[in-house]
């Protein structure tokens, strides 16, 4: 239960605020307010991983083709260092400073309408109420913008990672050096032998230990979570000079905790698991969030993703505080709440993701051989025979650029 | 200060906005503001078309940021871009009010202003254009004579300083097009 809004006495401050005026009910809204950032601060996953920053107006910046807001991040500059003798100089540089831009766009739930009759009938307190109205709707969007952002950023980075082994000649280019020419171009870059002609048209199924190295998109070799399968994700933010903090996991995948034997948890928290669950906030010191919501835009079983801290993957930035406003009208009283945010990945190479055997995830595709802007279902068939890739989708899951 | 120049939206409301019933669309590409979107029976967001029965008018341009955003990878600029939906569109249901389009061809598919006198029928265009029909063709009706159909969204109040006015309805009605 929130500390900042004790039901009871929210019950008697809406009560009195019915007949209060609009002073009354502007002053109920902006407490509200405050506790829908409380509830959402406790249920939304996405503020777990990346912890919202208040900004103020004054620190973003106007769009000049738009009447929107945003904010512009600076990314570090790289350098490197060398040894020199005494009598020499260092090489001169002009460094950069790479900027990326978080657009502010409002996310609001529906306005709902009740009767003052009705809303008197009601025993559970109004902040249930307004709980399960506002702060479920909102929080619902704010994690499905988050995915989406997400998963977008797992194709950027892959594609950004073949990019930078094309330039180190590690891989040869294929038919563009900085995107995959086909959908079957990039099924045979995400498994299967990884060697010249990893360009080609393929529908190979091998599992492949060394897939950390070239995607941000890797197929398991096995069908449930356990700690190999979290080994090989975080090897995926290590092999990119990033440590990885958390895990994102669906409940019914983090379930498979309850079957760990004896050789995934050792004997003792075997028999802890057994009898009270898993009660430990970190796996192999990286804490975990899990998401019960049955919404494949959020995140489905068996997919996994990982994120480093937020000082090295981007920001979540809302303006102000989140809003709710009461307005009455006759017997009608009409509630909405709303926030005005964004949220920007500056650091793309840290997003990653590991599919079970039987999972699949939609990511957007901009091959270099298709006129448009796609969607690709990459379905993890290691192993089955099956290719590793749908075509792409009848229904674009992101938007045509 | 600023520089002073023509702030009117695309799309002309002769009402209040508090009393408009605006309406969430997810975004389709091609749906600048000022154009007629329906839906898909999947319900995905589509232009209107000739034989649309249902048409929102879209108020709000595709390329604002609050709409639709670009995302790149920024230490990758070469690569991909993806546009990520932020806000979607805004359509205006049509309920009988007043709004007004530029006599431009972006958004009309027959010449304007000269063929649009108050009176005349606003039809559903293809690629959610809109165009200009004649008054209702009552000839030909009896006798089992075939009559094909289109779909009329609106009526013309007026034309006036390059804007086409017309009495706006979402649920378009079928009436007899033109031979």
């Amino acid at each position: 239960m929130s500390d900042i809004l004790n039901p009871n006495e929210f019950n008697a401050m809406f009560a009195s605020a019915l007949s209060g005026g609009d002073n009354a009910l502007e002053k109920l809204g902006e407490a509200t307010g405050l506790y829908i950032q409380d509830k959402l601060r406790e249920s939304s996953f996405a503020r777990k991983i990346l912890p919202p920053q208040t900004v103020t107006a004054s620190e973003l910046t106007r769009n000049d083709t738009d009447e929107g807001l945003c904010y512009v991040d600076d990314i570090e500059p790289d350098s490197i260092a060398m040894a020199v003798n005494m009598r020499g100089e260092p090489n001169n540089t002009y460094i950069k400073a790479p900027r990326y831009k978080i657009t502010m766009s409002v996310i609001a739930s529906e306005r709902f309408q009740k009767s003052e009759s009705e809303l008197r009938s009601y025993r559970m307190p109004l902040t249930k109420v307004i709980e399960q109205n506002t702060v479920k709707d909102i929080q619902e969007r704010v994690d499905v913008k988050f995915m989406r952002a997400v998963k977008t950023g797992i194709m950027l980075a892959t594609e950004s990672r073949m990019a930078s082994l094309v330039a180190a000649g590690t891989i040869a280019a294929g038919a563009h050096p900085d995107k995959f020419a086909t959908d079957a171009a990039f099924s045979s870059y995400l498994a299967g032998d990884l060697g010249p002609g990893i360009f080609t048209a393929t529908t190979t199924t091998t599992y492949s230990a060394r897939q950390h190295l070239y995607s941000n998109l890797i197929l398991s070799d096995s069908d449930t979570f356990d700690r190999e399968v979290l080994r090989d994700i975080v090897k995926v933010l290590s092999s990119r000079q990033l440590k990885a903090r958390c895990f994102l996991v669906h409940e019914t995948t983090w379930n498979d905790v309850i079957a760990w034997g004896n050789t995934e948890a050792g004997l003792e928290l075997t028999s802890e698991i057994t009898k009270d669950g898993y009660k430990y906030s970190t796996v192999a010191g990286y804490t975990f969030v899990t998401s019960i919501r049955d919404n494949a835009e959020i995140i489905a079983p068996g997919q996994i993703f990982v994120f480093p801290e937020p000082s090295f993957l981007g920001r979540y930035l809302i303006l102000e505080t989140t809003k709710f406003s009461i307005k009455r009208e006759g017997r009608f009283i009409s509630m909405e709440a709303w926030e005005e945010m964004g949220i920007g990945f500056g650091n793309l190479k840290g997003l990653a993701c590991i599919l079970l055997k039987g999972a699949s995830i939609t990511l957007p595709a901009n091959f270099s051989s298709e006129a448009s802007t796609k969607s690709v279902t990459i379905t993890n068939n290691v192993g089955s025979g099956l290719a590793n890739l749908v075509a792409p989708s009848t229904g674009p899951a992101f938007t045509s650029a | 200060m600023a520089i002073r120049a023509s702030s009117s939206t695309t799309v002309r409301l002769n009402f209040k906005l508090s009393t408009t019933n605006l309406k969430r669309m997810p975004y389709v590409s091609g749906a600048i503001e000022g154009c007629m979107l329906t839906y898909t029976t999947q319900g995905v967001t589509d232009l209107a078309g000739i034989a649309s029965k249902v048409a929102f008018l879209c108020f709000t341009p595709e390329d604002r940021s609050d709409v639709l955003d670009v995302y790149t990878d920024p230490m990758h600029p070469a690569g991909s871009s993806f546009n990520q939906e932020t806000g979607g569109l805004t359509v205006i249901v049509g309920t009988g009010f007043e709004v007004g389009l530029p006599a431009s061809t972006t958004y009309w598919l027959t010449t304007v202003p000269t063929a649009a006198d108050a009176g005349k029928y606003v039809h559903l265009a293809a690629g959610g254009q809109v165009k200009i029909g004649a008054a209702l063709d009552t000839s030909g009706s009896d006798g089992g004579t075939t009559i094909s159909y289109e779909f009329m969204v609106g009526v013309i109040t007026r034309v006036e300083n390059g804007v086409v006015y017309f009495l706006f309805n979402s649920n378009a009605v079928p009436i007899a097009s033109l031979t």
